[in-house]
């Protein structure tokens, strides 16, 4: 597992805000993506999480360079690409494709999905002379009736065009695919046939996703590891066991105890971190750590000092000062108090434990 | 909780509303019968397009007239059928004994006018409050759902507010008025996780503050987990589930019920277990559909079950199911704490035309 695909370093865009008609002045920069360092390993899913407008689309629209970075590197088979012209990058984008969140407005109404699927294919000179045959080939491969290879869009179900979406995006056998919230959009029963097939393609074509949405439970489903992204900055990334069982920045802490559970003597026992206040501005991000408006331990190194994104245990990646200064989750005023949440935590893994999985049946 | 009298606050009998389309006649809502107690909270789930938001907007008697039209059943709110009240009369109910909370804020905030406006007004007519009483009420409102500095903000307009607090702002306007149903419609679908947990704390003390009954409709298992006394389940235009929250966890009865269950991804869970979605896609509720309508995609289903549509079934104390196979699905256990497997195991079974033993809940021959 342990070989990169993809290298990131200090990857950061920032866009410009203009004022002005006749003489457009630039007078602020969304940071919205504000310097991530991150490694995407061959053939794993790595999950990327965090509120709406936290960066996560931008952060995949940047490695593939369907933007083209402000600042950084993105390594890819060790080339970095943000360093290509246009037309050296071209080869490149057979490689690296994407899957979007919203099967409707991403294709082409006037195209039949014949057109749609093939255009990868034309545009790289691929599968010359078969590519009908190619096209029903990968049809069939994503569950879609070959016989409708003539009709247009809007003529499918949502979980269908998200299905022409993904045969699209495997057209050119890519190597890396950015999943951009590509179930959010669907119905709860289509979901899984969709993360479904998205997992078997994986196996059989080796690929390598990076899976973005703001439903931490979908992305537990699918990913080997977590990343959690918070104004721009990752502030965690953790395998999704460790992710889950050991939270450790606080976001991610609150994140994770948010999400509700479909279980009623689960909910019943859980102890929630409501997180006070909205998620600033990105034009007018916090000093010092992105988080500490909202943080129930933030201390005055918060306010001052940018945390470092650093190892915490083997491949665990947090950014927040408690790292170096654990003695200060205790002291905080506002913190939860760390006897009846542990408490509460224990009560419900038991619960999770005794009726989670139905042990008897599992031998 | 708040106290549960016997008579029911609202009670819903085979309520049908129908639109008419180009396509044919659109049976949204096709013989819903439920009740709400008063103080008890409802949770309504289902996928897109099963009727949950045309049953409320039927309680509400919104229904657009063409193409809607109410096509029997009877909407018994505190006794009386709303269906036979004027539209002055449902006005005046609206906003008043029943409220609502919509996913979008501004279904009910009007853009041009100051939040303070649009939360004295209400007061004034209805309760007929002075300007100051409504004002000093109003803010109190504010500061109870959790607005900062809601004195200073009272005066701006909704587009100053961020998404979570317009939320908030809604949700203070629809309980101004202590209704006493509160109908609340995917209020926090459009809303991300940790403010979805600030709203939906906020709302379930409010609750218990008021001893308001409410219906929520949600998409989301864990949302009605976490919230609702008794869970009803939607699919195409009817009612095939009803139970009290645990029971219906424990031990759905309905292969649709178990099918919801088991395909959403648990935070709980993760990778081990695969999902298992349910096949297909629901029915065009425009076309004649015989017997059951979840046939199609059912893995329990029999030559019988495209017949006729199965009668309403007890299963225990305030749970029932509209299923022929009702008394197995409940035997196999296939509640939330099932593994996947063992789900995979028994649909499997059924499938290839196995029953199941109703006594040990196991699979037959
Ligand atoms: N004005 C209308 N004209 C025609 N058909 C309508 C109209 N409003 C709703 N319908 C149809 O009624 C059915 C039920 O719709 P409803 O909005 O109640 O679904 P829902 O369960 O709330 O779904 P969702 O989860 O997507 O909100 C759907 O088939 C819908 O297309
Ligand atoms: N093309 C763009 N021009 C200006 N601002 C943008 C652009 N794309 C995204 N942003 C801003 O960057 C931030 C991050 O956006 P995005 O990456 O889409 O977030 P997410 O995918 O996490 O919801 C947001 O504040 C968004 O408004
Ligand atoms: S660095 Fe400080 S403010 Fe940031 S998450 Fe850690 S404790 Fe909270
Ligand atoms: S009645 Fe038949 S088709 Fe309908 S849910 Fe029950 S077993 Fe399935
Ligand atoms: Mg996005
Ligand atoms: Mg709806």
């Amino acid at each position: 597992m342990a070989e990169a695909l993809l290298q990131i370093e200090n990857l950061k865009m920032h866009f410009p805000v203009y004022k002005g008609a006749l003489i457009r002045k630039e007078v602020n920069r969304v940071r919205a993506v504000d310097g991530l360092n991150f490694n995407i390993f061959k053939g794993e899913t790595l999950g990327l999480v965090g509120e709406s407008g936290c960066g996560k689309s931008t952060t995949g629209r940047s490695i593939i360079q369907l933007y083209r970075p402000t600042e950084g590197t993105v390594k890819f088979d060790g080339k970095d690409l943000t360093k290509l012209s246009k037309s050296e990058l071209h080869p490149y984008r057979r490689d690296l494709q994407m899957i979007f969140q919203d099967p409707y407005a991403s294709l082409n109404p006037r195209m039949t999905v014949g057109d749609i699927i093939s255009e990868p294919l034309k545009v790289h000179n691929l599968a010359t002379g078969g590519i009908q045959k190619r096209v029903q080939e990968l049809m069939e491969t994503t569950g879609l009736d070959p016989r409708f290879i003539r009709r247009y869009p809007h003529e499918f179900s949502g979980g269908q065009r998200q299905r022409i979406g993904i045969a699209r995006a495997l057209a050119s056998e890519p190597k890396f695919i950015v999943c951009d919230e590509p179930i959010s959009a669907l119905d709860v029963s289509i979901q899984a046939q969709v993360i479904n097939l998205m997992e078997d393609l994986q196996k059989d074509f080796g690929l390598t996703y990076l899976f973005i949405a703001h439903d931490l439970a979908a992305v537990r489903q699918i990913s080997d590891r977590i990343a959690v992204m918070y104004l721009g900055k990752m502030v965690e990334l953790a395998d999704g066991e460790e992710m889950y069982a050991h939270p450790t920045h606080p976001y991610t802490q609150a994140l994770i105890s948010a999400v509700p559970i479909p279980d009623p003597e689960v909910e019943a026992t859980r102890e929630r971190i409501v997180l006070a206040g909205d998620v600033p501005s990105p034009l007018n991000p916090p000093t010092g750590c992105v988080f500490h408006t909202r943080c129930p331990f933030a201390y005055e190194r918060c306010k001052k000092e940018v945390p470092e994104f650093q190892e915490a245990g083997p491949g665990h990646f947090v950014a927040c000062h408690l790292v170096d200064e654990p003695e200060r989750r205790k002291d905080a005023p506002n913190a939860p108090n760390d006897r009846e949440k542990r408490a509460a935590i224990a009560a419900m893994n038991n619960a999770i434990k005794s009726g989670g999985l139905d042990k008897s049946e599992e031998e | 909780m708040g106290e549960k009298s016997a008579a029911p606050l609202l009670e819903l009998k085979d309520l049908k509303t129908y639109f008419k389309t180009d396509d044919g006649i659109v049976r949204a809502v096709d013989g819903v019968s439920y009740t709400v107690r008063a103080g008890e909270s409802v949770g309504v789930v289902g996928e897109s397009g099963s009727g949950k938001s045309v049953t409320q907007i039927s309680i509400l008697g919104l229904i657009p007239s063409p193409p809607g039209f109410n096509a029997g059943g009877e909407i018994l709110f505190e006794g009386e059928d709303l269906l036979k009240k004027s539209k002055s009369e449902l006005r005046k109910l609206r906003g008043n004994k029943i409220s609502m909370i919509w996913q979008d804020p501004m279904t009910s905030l009007n853009p041009f006018l100051k939040v303070s406006r649009q939360l004295i007004e209400p007061l004034q007519t209805h309760q007929g409050l002075s300007k100051e009483e409504a004002r000093a009420k109003a803010i109190k409102m504010l500061e109870k759902v959790g607005i900062p500095a809601a004195k200073e903000r009272f005066d701006q307009y909704p587009h100053q507010f961020s998404g979570g607090m317009r939320q908030r702002v809604m949700i203070a306007m629809a309980l101004l008025c202590e209704p006493k149903l509160l109908i609340a419609d995917e209020p926090t679908t459009a809303l991300d996780v940790t403010i979805q947990a600030q709203i939906l704390e906020l709302m379930k003390e409010l609750r218990e503050d008021t001893g308001a009954g409410m219906i929520l409709i949600t998409h989301d298992l864990g949302v009605v987990a976490g919230m609702a006394d008794r869970i009803i389940v939607m699919y195409a235009g009817r009612v095939v589930e009803e139970a009290a929250s645990k029971e219906l966890f424990a031990a759905p009865s309905h292969p649709y019920t178990v099918g919801l269950l088991k395909s959403v991804p648990r935070l709980d869970r993760g990778r081990s277990e695969r999902l298992i979605p349910i096949e297909g896609r629901p029915p065009d509720t425009s076309k004649d559909i015989p017997g059951c309508g979840f046939a199609p995609r059912c893995p329990w289903a029999t030559d019988e079950c495209t017949k006729e549509f199965p009668s309403r079934k007890k299963m225990s104390d305030d749970h029932y199911v509209h299923c022929y196979r009702a008394e197995e699905v409940y035997a196999a256990k296939l509640g939330t704490h099932a593994s996947a497997k063992h789900v995979e195991k028994i649909e499997q079974g059924v499938r290839n035309g196995s029953t199941i033993d109703p006594a040990t809940g196991d699979l037959n021959g």
